[in-house]
C-alpha cells in the first residue's frame, strides 16, 4: 500500500465513523465533532486525488572530469541541469508554447556563446528584447535571475553544460569543449609551523625514516617527498604507507591537527630547501 | 474585582483544567523528545539538526507551530473586534454589545496562556531540532528578540487589566477602559510583525554585513514581504477570530437548552459570521499585494508558488475559499428567511440568482490551467489544455471570479441589512438607483477587464487591470456602506427581527466557515513554508536536513487536516473551561444579559421543544 493509498484509507475511515455517529449519536457535540470529521476528511480526499508532486532539493551533477568524452556529454549534463538545479524551465519553453519568459527554442544558434554566458550571469547587463531582431521590443513579466548567485548558484562547469545543451538543442555545434571543465582544485590548508614538524617527526617517525640522510634502518623520505603536493602528501601519510606496514595505522588519532599541520609543513620545507642531487 | 467563593472556586477548576491540559502535553512530547538524536556530525563539530524517530522533527514542529500561529491569530484578532463593540455600545447606549465585548475576551484571556504556552514549546523544539539555523537567526535578530519579551510583558499586563477592570471601569472610568483597550491592541498589533519579521526574513532576507546589532537586525527586519504579511495576517487575525466566535456561538445555539440561550447565542453567531465576512472581502487584495511582493522580490519563488508544483495547491484555496463564501453567504440568507417573518417571497428569486452567480464563479475559480489527463485524453485535447475549460483556468479569469464573488457577498450583507426596513428619507429613492447603477457598473467593468486581460500582456494585466478591478470592487465597498447606514438611519422597521429560531443547519454553518478558516490558514502557511524549496533562508541558508524538501500536497493535506482538527478540540476543550465559571448558580450569564437588554424591536420567539432542527 502506497502513503497516499494509506491516507486515502485513513481519510474515508474518518468520514465513514463521522457519517455513523450523524447518524445514531443524539449527542451535539459529538455530531458537531463527527461533521468536523468529515469535512476534514473529504478536504484531505481532494487533496489526495490531485496529481501529488514533492519538491525535492536539485541533484547535484558530479563532474568527472576524466569520463567526459565529447561534447554530446557535457550537453547531457546540460540538459539535466536545465531542468534539475538551474530551474530553467520554471520559466522558459523549448518550442511548446510561450511561457512567462522568452521561448529558448533555437537559441543556441540565434546568440553566441559569450553573449549566452553574459546572458546568464549579468542578465541586466544588456537586456535584448525577446531575442528578435526585428519588430517592436517584448516586455515579459518576469526577470531574469544571476543564475551563477544564490538561490540558484550554478557553478561555471554547470553554466558552460547548460550553453552545450541549448547549442545541441538548437542543431548548433557545440563550442564548449571538455578541456574547459575544471576538475576538483587543490584543498588550501592551514600552514603550520615547520620547527614544530619538526619535534613531531622526531618523535613519531624518526624511529623509521630520515630526511637528507639514508642510514641503516632508516630510509631517506626527501627522494618520495619530490613530487608530492600538500594533499598529496597528507594523503600519503595517513593512507597509503607502505605494503603491510602496521606504523601508519591509527596515526590519525595519534596526531592532533595542529602538529599534523606542523609535520607537514617541515617536510614540504625539507623538500623545497633540499640541495638538488 | 473580590475574591468571592464563586472566583475561588473558577479559578481552582481552570487550575485543574490547565494542568490536565499541560499534562496532556507533556506526555505527547516526553516520548518522542525523549527519544531524539543528533543527526550525526563529525567530532567537535556542532550540531546542526535532532530527529525525532517515528513523527520527524519537521512533522512535529508544524503541528506545533501551527497550533501556535492558530491560537496566535485567534487572540490577536479578538482583542480588535471586542474593542471595537465595546466602542460601539458606549456610542449607542446598547448594553449589549459591551457584554458581547466581554464575552469575546473571556474567549481571549483563556486562550492566552495557552497560546505562550505552544509558544514555548515550540521555542524549546525549535532550538533542540533546528540548533544551527536557530543560532543563525538568534545573531541576525537578537534586538528584536529584547523587544519582544518587553511587548509580551506589556501585552500581559494590559489584558490583565482589561479584563479585570472592565466591571470596575464603568461609567465615568468607562473611557480608560477604552484606552486600555485600544492599547491592547497597539501591543498585540506589534507582538504579531515582530515574529512575522523572523518570518518573512527567511523567504525574502536582507542580510547586510556592516553596522551595529539593531542596524542589522532592522535591516532584516524590514525586508520585502514583511509588510504585506503584516497586513494580510493583521486581516485574517480578524476573520479567524470572528468566525472562531461564530463557531463557539454556532456550537452553543445547537447545544443551547433554554429559548433565552438560543436568541443570545443566535445574535453572537450572527456578529461573529458578520466579523469574518467583514474581514473577508479585502482579504483577497492584500494575498494580492502580497503575491505581487512576492514576485518582485523573486520571480523563481513566485514561479515556484503560482506556477510550479504548488500551483495545484490554489485550487485547492479556491475551493476552500468557495466554500467560505458560500456558507457566509448561506447564513446571511437564512437570516433573511428564518429571522425576519415574510421575506420568503420577496428575496427567493435574488438569493437564487446570486446562489446561481457564486456557483458559476466556485466552478471558474477551481478550473486548473492543466487538467490532469490520460496520454489518450491529452491526445484528444490538443494538450493538457482542455479547448473550452483551459480558457478559465488562467489568473485573469480566477482574478474576475473572485471579484465577483466578493461584491455577491457585500450584497447578500447589504440586503440583510436593508431587510424589513422601509426608508422614509426623501431621496432614497435616488440614492438606491445610485447604488444599483455603481453596482452594475462595477460588474461590468470587472468581468470587461477580465476578459480584456487575455488579449494583453502579462505584465500589463497584472500591474494595470487587475489593480484596477481590485480598487473598483473597493470602491463599491466604500461607497455603499456608507450610503446605506445614511439611508437606513431615518428607516421605519416594518418587520421585527427575530432571533433564536433559525434551524439547525444554521449552527452547523458556522462551525464549517470557521473550519474552512482554519484549513485556508494551514493550507496557506504550508504554501508560504515550501515556496522556499530547500532553504531555511532563501538564498543564504540551505536546509541540509532529510527533510529539505517539500511534501506533496496529499500527505501535507492529511497534516493539514489533523493540525485543524486538534485546534478545533483544543479550542472546544478551552471554550469549555471558560465557560465553566458562567454557568454556576448566581453566576451572570451573557445569555441573561441579552434577555435583559434586548433591543426594542428584537424579540426572542418560542422554539418547540427539542431546539433548532
Amino acid at each position: 500500500m502506497t502513503e497516499t493509498q494509506l491516507l486515502q484509507t485513513i481519510g474515508m475511515s474518518v468520514m465513514a465513523l463521522g457519517g455513523a455517529l450523524l447518524l445514531f449519536v443524539k449527542a451535539r457535540f459529538v455530531r458537531v465533532v463527527a461533521f468536523v470529521a468529515i469535512v476534514l476528511g473529504a478536504f484531505a480526499l481532494v487533496a489526495l486525488s490531485i496529481p501529488q508532486m514533492a519538491s525535492l532539493p536539485p541533484a547535484v551533477e558530479k563532474f568527472d572530469v576524466a569520463s567526459l568524452k565529447d561534447k554530446k556529454d557535457l550537453a547531457a549534463i546540460g540538459q539535466k541541469i536545465f531542468f534539475g538545479k538551474g530551474q530553467c524551465a520554471l520559466c522558459h519553453t523549448i518550442g511548446t508554447s510561450e511561457g512567462r519568459c522568452p521561448d529558448l527554442k533555437g537559441i543556441g544558434s540565434k546568440l553566441t556563446r559569450q553573449f549566452l554566458y553574459e546572458s546568464l550571469t549579468q542578465p541586466q547587463a544588456y537586456v535584448y528584447m525577446d531575442y528578435q531582431h526585428v519588430g517592436p521590443p517584448k516586455f515579459f513579466p518576469a526577470k531574469m535571475p544571476y543564475i551563477d548567485k544564490k538561490p540558484i548558484g550554478l557553478n561555471k562547469n554547470e553554466i558552460l553544460t547548460v550553453i552545450a545543451f541549448l547549442q545541441n538543442m538548437s542543431g548548433e555545434e557545440i563550442t564548449v569543449d571538455p578541456s574547459e571543465i575544471e576538475g576538483p582544485k587543490e584543498v588550501a590548508f592551514m600552514p603550520g609551523d615547520k620547527a614544530g614538524g619538526q619535534k613531531v617527526f622526531q618523535v613519531l617517525c624518526a624511529r623509521c625514516h630520515a630526511v637528507g640522510v639514508s642510514e641503516k634502518g632508516r630510509a631517506d623520505l626527501l627522494p618520495a617527498l619530490g613530487k608530492q603536493t600538500d594533499a598529496g602528501l597528507r594523503h600519503a601519510i595517513l593512507s597509503d604507507p607502505k605494503a603491510g606496514s602496521k606504523d601508519h595505522q591509527g596515526l590519525d588519532r595519534k596526531l592532533v591537527v595542529k602538529d599534523f599541520d606542523d609535520l607537514v609543513a617541515y617536510l614540504l620545507n625539507a623538500k623545497a630547501t633540499a640541495k638538488p642531487l | 474585582m473580590g475574591s468571592t467563593p464563586l472566583h475561588r472556586r473558577q479559578g481552582g477548576t481552570l487550575t485543574w483544567a490547565y494542568a490536565a491540559l499541560f499534562l496532556m502535553l507533556v506526555l505527547t512530547l516526553a516520548g518522542p523528545v525523549g527519544v531524539a538524536y543528533a543527526q550525526e556530525a563529525p567530532a567537535g563539530a556542532a550540531t546542526e539538526y535532532r530527529d525525532i524517530p517515528g513523527i520527524g522533527s519537521r512533522n512535529l514542529i508544524w503541528i506545533i507551530a501551527q497550533q501556535h500561529l492558530l491560537l496566535a491569530g485567534f487572540v490577536l484578532g479578538v482583542p480588535i473586534f471586542a474593542w471595537v463593540c465595546e466602542i460601539v455600545g458606549v456610542r449607542s447606549g446598547d448594553p449589549r454589545y459591551d457584554k458581547l465585548a466581554k464575552e469575546f475576551t473571556k474567549l481571549l484571556t483563556s486562550s492566552y496562556a495557552t497560546t505562550a504556552l505552544f509558544g514555548g514549546i515550540l521555542l524549546f523544539l525549535l532550538i533542540g531540532l533546528y540548533p544551527k539555523l536557530m543560532s543563525y537567526l538568534t545573531d541576525v535578530f537578537f534586538p528584536s528578540f529584547l523587544v519582544y519579551c518587553v511587548l509580551f510583558l506589556l501585552e500581559t499586563a494590559t489584558l490583565y487589566l482589561y479584563w479585570y477592570g472592565w466591571d470596575t471601569m464603568q461609567g465615568k472610568k468607562k473611557g480608560v477602559h477604552l484606552f486600555l483597550g485600544f492599547l491592547l491592541n497597539v501591543f498585540a498589533f506589534f507582538i504579531m510583525i515582530v515574529p512575522n519579521s523572523w518570518a518573512t526574513f527567511q523567504a525574502s532576507p536582507v542580510v547586510i554585513a556592516e553596522g551595529s546589532m539593531w542596524a542589522r537586525a532592522w535591516a532584516a527586519t524590514w525586508n520585502p514581504t514583511w509588510w504585506p504579511v503584516n497586513i494580510h495576517r493583521l486581516i485574517a487575525n480578524v476573520v479567524l477570530g470572528g468566525f472562531i466566535c461564530g463557531a463557539y456561538a454556532g456550537l452553543k445555539y445547537l447545544m443551547a437548552s433554554s429559548q433565552e440561550e438560543r436568541v443570545h447565542y443566535d445574535w453572537m453567531g450572527y456578529v461573529g459570521n458578520f466579523i469574518g465576512v467583514f474581514g473577508m472581502l479585502p482579504l483577497p487584495f492584500a494575498g494580492y499585494w502580497l503575491m505581487r511582493e512576492i514576485y518582485q522580490y523573486n520571480q523563481q519563488m513566485g514561479i515556484t508558488l503560482m506556477g510550479g508544483f504548488l500551483s495545484w495547491l490554489f485550487i485547492l484555496q479556491a475551493m476552500l475559499i468557495g466554500i467560505l463564501f458560500l456558507g457566509a453567504n448561506y447564513y446571511f440568507w437564512m437570516g433573511i428567511m428564518y429571522r425576519i417573518p415574510g421575506s420568503e417571497a420577496r428575496y427567493r428569486r435574488p438569493i437564487l440568482t446570486m446562489l446561481v452567480i457564486l456557483l458559476v464563479c466556485l466552478g471558474v475559480w477551481m478550473t486548473p490551467h492543466s487538467l490532469v489527463a490520460s496520454l489518450e485524453e491529452a491526445r484528444k485535447m490538443g494538450g493538457t489544455h482542455h479547448p473550452l475549460l483551459g480558457v478559465f483556468g488562467v489568473m485573469s479569469a480566477k482574478m474576475t471570479v473572485a471579484n465577483l464573488m466578493i461584491l455577491v457577498t457585500f450584497m447578500s450583507f447589504i440586503m440583510y441589512w436593508r431587510a424589513g426596513k422601509q426608508e422614509t428619507a426623501g431621496w432614497a429613492k435616488a440614492a438606491r438607483v445610485g447604488m444599483g447603477a455603481i453596482l452594475g457598473i462595477a460588474a461590468i467593468v470587472v468581468v470587461v477587464l477580465g476578459v480584456w486581460g487575455y488579449f494583453v500582456p502579462a505584465i500589463t494585466r497584472i500591474n494595470y487591470f487587475s489593480t484596477t478591478q481590485v480598487l473598483v470592487v473597493l470602491f463599491v465597498l466604500l461607497t455603499i456602506t456608507p450610503l446605506t447606514a445614511l439611508v437606513l438611519k431615518s428607516a421605519k422597521t416594518t418587520t421585527e427581527m427575530v432571533w433564536g429560531i433559525m434551524p439547525a443547519r444554521a449552527g452547523y454553518a458556522l462551525v464549517l466557515n470557521a473550519v474552512m478558516v482554519i484549513l485556508l490558514m494551514t493550507l496557506m502557511g504550508y504554501a508560504r513554508s515550501s515556496s522556499r524549496v530547500h532553504w531555511h533562508v532563501y538564498g543564504v541558508m540551505q536546509d541540509t536536513s532529510q527533510y529539505a524538501y517539500s511534501p506533496a500536497l496529499g500527505y501535507a493535506a492529511a497534516l493539514m487536516a489533523l493540525n485543524t482538527f486538534l485546534f478545533c478540540l483544543m479550542v472546544a476543550f478551552i471554550f469549555w473551561v471558560a465557560s465553566l465559571g458562567g454557568e454556576k448558580k448566581g453566576g451572570t450569564t451573557g445569555v441573561q444579559q441579552t434577555k435583559d437588554s434586548l433591543a426594542p424591536g428584537v424579540s426572542p420567539t418560542p422554539v418547540p421543544a427539542g431546539g433548532p432542527r
